[in-house]
């Protein structure tokens, strides 16, 4: 009979233990993270002294490379983007820009072009293969929350697992854009691009879920980047112009030539011209 | 002397009409431009017609907008005085633009912009307003001296004066300008050797 109980006892002590280990997992959340930095890539050795960038010298029209540098976690990470995800979101990112005529082309870099550490020497070599002037470097920083509402609670009856959505994920998505001038070493500008995306998923498709958000926050965040890439691209030919000794700009062949009068001008044509008609319609009336 | 013609003659400004519209049409319909653009290596190839639809092609809304207004304004009141004339002007000017820098810009692959036919209209009218006028004639002056010190600010710096604007992809190439400024004045001494009346 005392053997019996015990038995019960330590059954019952079971089964209490993986309860309260059940309600700890209601309790605190779970974290994904995947994230690549341009700092690491281009200055991998803290303790190298840094080479001064000189002054950048552009020839227009541009060949332009766009790449993603490598994942932070190595190359083979469990959660980084994929060759075809990093190659979607470059083409999103490079089309707003073929319409400039300063750029007379965009090549799209695979990431597996790019080594760890790479720095500027790889980008040398980038140079080289593809013949482009100035790089563009996109990182990102990716994490995904998930934690359990109440509703998780029916997991117990185990088909809830299957219908009810308990887990709340939280995707928060930054994507950094540093355009770079390879000769000079420079960093010519730079924008960020940002999302977060909110959402919600059963226990057995938690997964799917979580992936289709972290697709849904890269394309969100890299759209965000287009808008602001234009707009720091905007300052930064405001800035060309008013200090043309920071950067030397200079045409090669195949630019694209135009005839400007300019608004100054206009309004000047209008007010002077103006003036004579009135004057002149005045005097024969007169 | 007035500037503006008697709007009681008959004559409509029909050649400033259609190349207001044909402007327009290639801004608002952007496939029109491939075919329409002055591009050298297509010129080359055989596509004539791009000597004179290229300067009717613009890169920007504000490219457009400044060099179609004052085009607008210049083809009415030169095209009532003397349709030939204007029809000349424009011939000439878009012909020898085009074909400078054809011979002479060889690296650059492509032009857009009115530009340099409002410079031979607006040359054109200030001569004529300046041999015809006699109280209003500063005026007129004075707006020929602001279009040489446009051209003289563009040539020396190599930037363009009064066309600021950061949508500006584009060289601005001032020889369109002097061009059309010298076509404008060849017409003018030409009509007068001429023995012909004014405009």
């Amino acid at each position: 009979m005392l053997e019996k109980n015990n038995k019960l006892y330590i059954v019952l002590f079971t089964i209490l233990m993986v309860s309260i280990s059940g309600c700890a997992g209601l309790v605190e959340g779970k974290k994904s993270r995947k994230a690549s930095s341009v700092v690491d890539f281009l200055y991998p050795n803290k303790s190298d002294v840094v080479e001064k960038p000189t002054i950048p010298q552009l020839t227009l029209p541009m060949n332009v490379g766009i790449a993603f540098v490598p994942s932070t976690s190595g190359r083979y990470a469990k959660n980084d983007l994929d060759t075809k995800q990093k190659m979607v979101l470059m083409e999103l990112i490079a089309e707003d820009f073929k319409k400039y005529e300063f750029i007379k082309n965009i090549e799209l870099i695979p990431t597996e072009y790019l080594r760890q550490a790479g720095s500027f020497d790889n980008l040398d070599q980038i140079k080289t293969m593809y013949g482009i002037d100035v790089m563009v470097l996109l990182s990102y920083d990716q994490v995904q929350y998930t934690d359990e509402g109440l509703v998780s609670l029916t997991y117990w009856t185990i088909v809830g697992a299957y219908i009810f959505e308990g887990e709340k994920n939280d995707t928060s998505t930054m994507v950094d854009a540093a355009v770079y001038d390879i000769s000079s070493r420079k960093m010519l500008f730079r924008a960020p691009g940002v999302s977060q995306v909110k959402g919600s998923a059963t226990f057995v498709n938690q997964s799917e879920e979580l992936r289709a958000d972290s697709h849904k926050g890269f394309e969100l965040a890299a759209d965000d980047l287009v808008e602001n890439l234009q707009a720091e691209l905007e300052r930064f030919k405001k800035k060309i112009k008013e200090k043309p000794e920071e950067v030397k700009v200079v045409y090669s062949k195949g630019y694209s030539g135009g005839g400007h009068l300019g608004g100054a001008f206009t309004f000047l044509f209008f007010l002077l011209t103006g003036i004579a008609g009135w004057y002149g319609r005045r005097s024969e009336f007169e | 002397m007035v500037v503006v013609p008697n709007l009681n003659d008959s004559r409509f400004p029909g050649i400033t009409l259609i190349v207001v519209l044909g402007c327009l049409v290639f801004y608002l319909i952007p496939e029109t431009t491939i075919w329409a653009v002055y591009d050298r290596e297509q010129l080359l190839h055989g596509d004539i017609w791009r000597l004179f639809t290229g300067h009717f092609v613009h890169f920007s809304w504000r490219h457009l907008f400044f060099n179609l207004s004052v085009f607008a304004v210049l083809g009415f009141l030169l095209e009532l005085r003397n349709r030939w004339i204007f029809l000349w002007l424009i011939a000439l000017t878009t012909l020898s633009c085009s074909l400078y820098f054809l011979l002479f810009i060889p690296e650059m692959s492509k032009y857009r912009g009115l530009s340099g036919l409002v410079s031979a209209a607006v040359v054109y009218l200030a001569l004529n307003e300046i041999r015809a006028t006699v109280r209003l004639r500063f005026i007129w002056v004075l707006i020929l001296i602001l279009f040489l010190v446009k051209v003289g600010y563009e040539i020396f710096s190599g930037e363009a004066v009064f066309a600021s604007g950061s949508d500006s992809d584009f060289i601005i190439v001032p020889a369109a300008h002097i061009i059309g400024a010298v076509m404008a004045a060849f017409i003018f001494i030409w009509k007068k050797w001429d023995g012909g009346t004014k405009y």
